[in-house]
């Protein structure tokens, strides 16, 4: 199940956020109780009548349905507050999975278990070499895991070309939805009780509602469990949380549905229906332009909503994008765009001194190698990593004062040069393309200068381009700061309260019959 | 406990006690002052801000401590407020759409939607059944169809508009720059007189080297235009072995005064991948820009040359050419190649691998008459009639005069708004004309697996709809047909085509005395098998271009 699907905005979350706020007073549970008994009762009707459902199949479905509603009901009647509510999350989080790959339920909770062990372990033989041993299992597990689904596909391919043999190569539809951003969770979590920053979980549901937790599931941002483990225990969602948590989701939706997919209509005219080579100049610039805001858009508003259903249950999960494209360097790109990742690498990867006294470039090299290689498991993913190292080295050589001295005109130009660039490589998993796209940008392959339906295309959608790039910019930080104290009013509230209504049912309106929605990191 | 108290100590505790004691009085206050002096009480924080209510309110109330209070109160009811709006909003919203019934059919795309899945384990655990659940969830939505138009509305205001029409660009503006691909691909005259090629490469260098791309100025005046009037049949290949086409194709036909259509005004006012619409002479055009492969074209052919050794009957295959040739101005064709020169290729590929049935000559005769519709992507039945001609011709068959059908005309809504939602194109009707056969017949329509027959006219007036229209012909194409017809003759012909046969079909009522048509998308069993089991004696190989070098081209491999 993705986000950007009517079924989730009017069918999972409803129910979910109905579950999960249910009141503890007494009247109210038992209203909500008769209701949900009558709705299952309903739906039996519903079922039957307009669905074309056989009888004997809805009446299993509503007898499941009143059996859910009265599991909920007693777990709410005897549990802590905290303790129901970790057990909806748990529930519908592993619903969330289940929905799109069932089969793969199984391999989260067998990863959960094992790191659960692993972390009791390592706590108990803190100080010992054991730690240490326990450690390198859980994360030999853990990347062997990685890698076994994601990776091995690519290794052997790669074999077989180098070495001509004929091995079987693994589907690539193989690969457990999320894998990556759970896996990375679960290490940030082992490493994290290794070095002592935190206390074991004890509780084995708490671990599984932090690994499955569904707004950040399948697609980030990755959590680092340091980030919510007071949350876990205990968290309150008070009304400015759960109004600013839907204002989120809303703006998420909206950068989703509104501009990414629309930006990816555009792309996909350019890029993937056409002749590659026959594309101009202007054309070939205008198409990477409007993918690397399609990702931004796609990428940053999946991390909206998770943030803001995060919000909703009394989470306050970190940002993963902090307006990446008004960078001056690509250091400072890489602070900005998909935070979560970097950091994870930062402090996983960069400061752990694997090469010794040289980390400064080995270790640059490897954390750059991994960056693009996490992404996918293809060449074009490793060169773009490779790339942006690259450019990071050259930037650490000169220095900050140094490029602090380069007028910003020229920093601006180079970083978004270099940027756009790079998602042409991020884009391209084809190498041969990959070279094509590279003459095309500087009219290398003979192709004109300006082409028809690029120019078109630019006229068709000019307004949403220039949406797109307002946009990029932190207009709603620079909207607050011109509000001033307005912004911290009841009115800001009201009219913010408006628009996000008025985004939210665009993009529902947008998403009638649009059932291929996935978010472009969804595999990653 | 006294002894371990001094004297100031115990000060210090009378004025806690009294602070105390005050507090438990006037709770309020004390509340604010702890809140404005915490630490150093003698440097009490000068109210500044505070103190501004202060003028207007001269109440005895410390008016610091309740603005603020005030001010988080309304803000606090405006989130509340704004989750109770947003919360109704979204479970109104669930509740409807669960309630309300979902349609069955769209009218504006003229399919079934997807319907509630059938449970079963082995679906379930591939996910594929949650899946068709989402899909049923998504595509069934009550009012569907209002709201996709909703929703185009909404995406055409990504272009810039001027009153009604909304204009995003001039095709006149491909002469900035290389005048390369898009103007002169679709000018190259059609020379093309290689026999079938031997080795993958040949083709391309053939029809690069032989026919170069004239300059701007090269084009030729469309008085005289020599070399895109050139008819096909003289570019084909003379093999040794005379095709049939070449046989066949009938020679009275008057070489047609028809050039490539140009229109450098042509106004672009929306494209969305391959489908577009514009403006051409002062009139509405929607349709479907040319995409076929030609590198496909190998493949094809070969896939035509174990069909043809599979059967026991005479294959004929037809490039069926679109308005991208006849109608679609030149100057937005996408692609190196055009529809024309790419079905000359793919004749010139295929050899005698087929009998070809080059209707381009045909239809070219008649280029200035109705035979393909404005802003649908299908030809109209009578360019669908002349092009059967040829076939009737080939395949030495009689073929009525068009006087013998009984002709009608109704308005008619044109696919391609289902597929761009562009809203000029909702209310742009036109003229769909089609032409019932004279003679008796019976039609079977059965299922894709050949099974569960039910007997229905051939073309079904009494289910007509204007945005549904090219169901008249045999209703839908994932149906396989069976026609029996009273013509005086033995021969039995099966048709493997994609969705533009269906217009001709009727045509052929009185050729065949047997006629089965398999839309090759949604044939799951042999086709060679079922044509030799039925006793076909002509096959006949029907679809467009961009079809037979795209993926079309390859369910023909799947079928055999």
């Amino acid at each position: 199940m993705v986000f950007a699907d009517l079924l989730f905005l009017y069918v999972f979350m409803p129910v979910c956020f109905a579950f999960y706020f249910l009141s503890k007073k007494t009247l109210y549970r038992m209203v909500f109780l008769i209701a949900s008994v009558a709705a299952s009762i309903g739906a039996y009707f519903l079922g039957t009548s307009l669905l074309d459902v056989t009888p004997e199949r809805m009446l299993w479905i509503s007898i499941v349905l009143v059996l859910l509603c009265i599991a909920f009901w007693l777990l709410n009647l005897f549990f802590d507050r905290n303790i129901y509510r970790n057990i909806v999350l748990i529930v519908f989080s592993l619903i969330f999975y289940a929905w799109g790959e069932p089969v793969w339920v199984f391999l989260l909770l067998i990863s959960v278990a094992v790191n659960y062990a692993a972390g009791m372990l390592i706590d108990r033989f803190r100080g010992k070499k054991s730690a240490t041993a326990v450690t390198a299992v859980a994360l030999i597990f853990n990347i062997g895991v990685l890698m076994g689904f994601k990776y091995v596909g690519f290794f052997i391919k790669n074999i077989n070309a180098i070495a001509s043999l004929d091995l079987p190569v693994p589907p690539d539809d193989l690969m457990p939805i999320g894998i990556s951003f759970f896996t990375f969770q679960i290490i940030s979590y082992i490493i994290d009780c290794y070095w002592g920053k935190i206390q074991v979980q004890r509780n084995p549901f708490k671990l599984l509602m932090y690994i499955s937790l569904f707004p950040q599931l399948i697609a980030g941002p990755i959590v680092r469990y340091s980030t919510i483990e007071n949350q876990i225990s205990e968290r309150t969602s008070t009304p400015a949380d759960i109004s600013e948590g839907i204002a989120r989701i809303c703006i998420g939706l909206g950068k989703k549905v509104i501009l990414a997919n629309n930006l990816s209509t555009i792309v996909d005219t350019l890029f993937a229906s056409g002749d590659l080579g026959a594309l101009s100049v202007t054309g070939t610039w205008y198409g990477v332009i409007a993918y690397a805001m399609q990702v931004y858009f796609d990428f940053s508003g999946y991390s909206d909503i998770a943030i803001g259903l995060g919000r909703v249950f009394g989470f306050k999960f970190d940002e993963n994008f902090r307006h990446p494209f008004i960078s001056k360097n690509i250091t400072e790109f890489w602070q900005r765009w998909h935070i979560s990742l970097g950091s994870f690498f930062r402090d996983y990867l960069l400061y752990v001194p694997i090469f010794g006294k040289r980390r400064q470039y080995l270790n640059l090299f490897l954390v750059w190698f991994c960056t693009g290689f996490w992404h996918g498991a293809n060449w074009n993913y490793i060169i773009w990593g490779l790339y942006f190292g690259f450019f990071i080295l050259i930037e650490r050589m000169i220095g900050n004062k140094r490029l602090k001295k380069i007028p910003l005109a020229v920093t601006h130009i180079y970083s978004k040069l270099v940027i756009i660039i790079g998602f042409g490589i991020f884009y391209f998993t084809d190498l041969s393309k990959l070279g094509i796209f590279f003459g095309n940008l500087i009219g290398a392959n003979g192709n004109p200068l300006v082409d028809s339906v690029s120019l078109m295309n630019m006229s068709s959608n000019c307004l949403l381009i220039l949406l797109c790039l307002i946009c990029c910019l932190p207009v709603i930080p620079w909207l607050k700061k011109k509000l001033g104290e307005l912004s911290k009013s009841d009115i800001y509230v009201y009219g913010r309260t408006a628009a996000c209504i008025a985004i939210f049912l665009m993009s529902s309106i947008l998403l009638v019959n649009a059932t291929d929605n996935p978010f472009i990191y969804w595999h990653f | 406990m006294a002894d371990y108290i001094n004297d100031k100590e115990l000060e210090e505790l009378n004025e806690i006690y009294e602070q105390k004691r005050q507090n438990q009085k006037h709770p309020k206050k004390a509340k604010a002052e702890k809140a404005q002096k915490p630490d150093k009480p003698q440097k009490a924080p000068k109210p500044e801000k505070a103190q501004k209510p202060d003028k207007s309110n001269k109440s005895d109330k410390p008016e610091p401590q309740d603005a603020p209070s005030d001010k988080e109160k309304k803000l606090n009811r405006a989130h509340i407020i704004s989750i109770i709006v947003s919360a109704s909003l979204l479970f109104v919203t669930a509740i409807a759409l669960v309630v309300i019934p979902r349609p069955t059919e769209s009218a504006l795309e003229k399919r079934k939607l997807a319907a509630f899945p059938e449970f079963s384990w082995d679906k379930y655990w591939s996910g594929e059944y949650t899946e068709e659940i989402s899909e049923f969830y998504n595509d069934t939505v009550p009012l569907r169809d209002s709201f996709k138009e909703l929703g185009a509305a909404f995406r055409s205001l990504f272009g810039i508009s001027f009153g009604n029409e909304q204009i995003v660009g001039s095709v006149g503006d491909t002469s900035i720059g290389d005048e390369t691909k898009v103007t002169t691909a679709s000018t190259k005259p059609i020379v093309i007189v290689t026999p079938p090629p031997k080795d993958d490469s040949s083709p391309d260098v053939s029809s690069d080297v032989e026919t170069p791309a004239p300059s701007k100025t090269d084009k030729p005046d469309k008085s005289t235009a020599p070399d895109e009037t050139t008819p096909p049949d003289e570019t084909t290949a003379p093999d040794e072995t005379t095709t049939p086409a070449e046989t066949t194709t009938p020679a009275e036909t008057t070489a047609p005064e028809f050039h490539t259509p140009s229109d450098p005004d042509a106004e672009v006012l929306m494209q969305a991948g391959f489908n577009i619409v514009y403006n051409s002479n002062g009139v509405l055009h929607a349709g479907m820009l040319y995409s076929g492969n030609r590198e496909n074209a190998q493949y094809f052919a070969a896939t035509v040359d174990g069909l043809r050794r599979r059967i026991n009957a005479d294959l004929y295959f037809m490039p069926i050419l679109t308005q991208n040739t006849f109608v679609t101005p030149s100057e937005l064709n996408r692609g190196v190649y055009t529809e024309l020169t790419d079905s000359q290729y793919l004749i010139n590929v295929l050899g005698d691998r087929a009998k070809i049935i080059d209707t381009y000559k045909t239809l070219a005769a008649h280029a200035d008459e109705d035979i393909y519709f404005l802003r649908d992507v299908h030809w109209q039945q009578l360019g669908a009639y002349y092009a059967m001609s040829d076939f009737a011709k080939a395949a030495g068959v009689e073929y009525p005069p068009l006087d013998s059908y009984t002709c009608r005309t109704r308005d008619c809504l044109g696919s391609t708004y289902t597929f761009t939602q562009f809203d000029a194109l909702a209310g742009a009707y036109e003229d769909f004309t089609y032409y019932i056969p004279s003679n008796e017949f019976t039609v079977e329509y059965y299922d894709e697996n050949y099974e569960n027959p039910f007997e229905y006219p051939l073309m079904p007036e009494n289910d007509y709809r204007a945005n549904g229209f090219y169901s008249l012909f045999m209703v839908a194409e994932n149906y396989i047909k069976h026609i029996t017809t009273d013509a005086d003759t033995d021969r039995t012909l099966v048709i493997l085509a994609d969705d533009y046969i269906s217009a001709a079909v009727p045509c052929l009522t009185s050729s065949f005395k047997e006629i089965y048509v398999i839309d090759v998308r949604h044939c799951t069993f042999n086709a060679a098998d079922f044509i030799n089991e039925h006793g076909a004696t002509d096959v006949l190989l029907a679809m467009t271009v961009s079809n037979a070098l795209g993926d079309v081209g390859s369910y023909l491999d799947y079928l055999q």
